[in-house]
């Protein structure tokens, strides 16, 4: 052993601790499992809602551009801030607090965007005395498909070494609820306005609420951890 | 030693550090053997920058390299190691401040184990070592950081913004700001032994 190593305090407990601990590991490859989880996730619940509830009912009028266009637009925006969240877990590529404020902003911006377009081209408006119904009908949908995706970057960025688990939350939570806007536009007919904010953006909001509420749970957990192990006071 | 030959040795020890890395991935103890010789007394340097506080440090540079073996997956070849490893460093350190933040009341003891920082012109002719490392001590903690991971670890403004969580702009101002109230310190150091 070199003659630095023994300057340095309680390397033998430390050596002890690795060498009993000492397996192979691959890189982690966060981004590869979340393209991968995509890859299925968007084109089966995507399929399956098709299947079960079909496809919009304005969608001649609306267009494929106005259509799949845009839904593919959200989808791309909300997978690249999966994607750009996970670099949190992985030490010394934090983000930078102001990045994050920007794609926050541009991904609530975007989907605005796609709201008042989607309202520009076809107006469909809810029946009287179903705004409630259908508002929850689309609210819930949303809120489950987010939060499936938010669940599986949470779980990744888990398995790397977060230092802050809120920002994740709150960004992932963006990502997934954009990620779920997505491909339920693909369905709900109703663009009007009290409709498309009143359920799809409550609901991309609730996802970002339930990722943060994860992260305070995460840390809590991470803390109590942390001070089981720790010898200090 | 010449700025050529000093950037090439750097570049060697650079892709050393990610050669042991990649072998300690694969489940060889030499070398994180190795990887502790290199990187253990910058990182405790970098602890106790942090922490001011030499015995907080000694602690946290052993979970480090516990975070670090724990968490040894998450270093991507080929990007260079010592980043990662300083942002492991980092992580233990919030995660001890923060799971101690509400019993523990944080000791400030500037000490002689800080570590040195190239003396600016304007203090070469006053300032001895002991008195930068006092200076530096009394910097604000969020520009003392910035600081020492460019002048002393030789990081560079993009790798800072990444372990720091800011952006590459503000590493830059933050170390320059510092550099600027080391220097106005020197500086009014030297008016008082004029006098």
């Amino acid at each position: 052993m070199s003659s630095r190593i023994e300057h340095i305090p309680a390397f033998e407990s430390l050596q002890a601790q690795i060498e009993g601990d000492l397996q192979p590991v691959r890189p982690l490859a966060t981004t590869r499992w979340l393209v991968g989880f995509l890859v299925f996730f968007v084109p089966i619940s995507g399929t399956w809602l098709w299947w079960t509830r079909g496809l919009r009912g304005d969608y001649e009028s609306l267009g494929g551009t106005w259509l799949w266009g845009l839904s593919a637009v959200e989808l791309v925006l909300g997978t690249l801030l999966l994607i750009w969240i996970l670099r949190e877990a992985i030490p010394g590529r934090s983000l930078s607090w102001q990045g994050m404020q920007g794609m926050a902003a541009t991904g609530l911006g975007l989907h605005v965007v796609i709201t008042l377009a989607t309202f520009a081209k076809s107006p469909l408006i809810v029946p009287d005395g179903m705004q409630w119904m259908y508002g929850l009908y689309c609210f819930r949908f949303e809120v489950v498909l987010g939060s499936l995706c938010l669940l599986f970057t949470l779980w990744l960025s888990r398995r790397g070494l977060t230092t802050r688990p809120r920002r994740v939350g709150l960004l992932g939570g963006l990502g997934a609820g954009l990620t779920a806007d997505a491909i339920w536009r693909l369905l709900c007919p109703y663009s009007d306005l009290g409709h498309a904010f009143g359920a799809h953006m409550s609901g991309i909001l609730t996802v970002v609420l339930g990722g943060l509420a994860a992260a305070f749970v995460w840390e809590g957990w991470r803390a109590k951890a942390w001070r089981s192990r720790s010898s200090q006071p | 030693m010449s700025e050529p030959s000093r950037n090439e040795s750097s570049r060697a020890a650079a892709e050393d550090l990610r050669s042991w890395m990649a072998a300690y991935q694969e489940g060889e103890m030499a070398a994180f053997e190795r990887l502790y010789t290199q990187l253990a007394p910058k990182i405790r340097k970098y602890l106790i920058s942090l922490t001011l506080n030499v015995p907080r440090a000694e602690d946290l540079l052993q979970e480090t390299f516990l975070q670090i073996h724990r968490s040894r997956r998450t270093y991507l070849p080929p990007r260079p190691v010592a980043p990662w490893a300083f942002g492991v460093a980092r992580h233990v350190y919030l995660m001890d401040c923060r799971a101690w933040a509400r019993r523990r009341r944080l000791e400030v003891e500037p000490d002689e184990d800080l570590p040195d920082l190239p003396v600016p012109a304007v203090g070469e002719g006053v300032a001895d070592r002991e008195w930068v490392r006092q200076a530096v001590a009394v910097l604000p903690e969020d520009r003392r950081e910035p600081l020492l991971l460019h002048h002393v670890w030789g990081f560079s403004f993009k790798e800072i913004a990444g372990l720091l969580g800011i952006r590459e702009g503000a590493a830059k101002v933050r170390a320059h700001r510092a550099r600027k109230q080391l220097q106005d310190l020197l500086e009014s150091e030297t008016a008082d032994g004029a006098q």
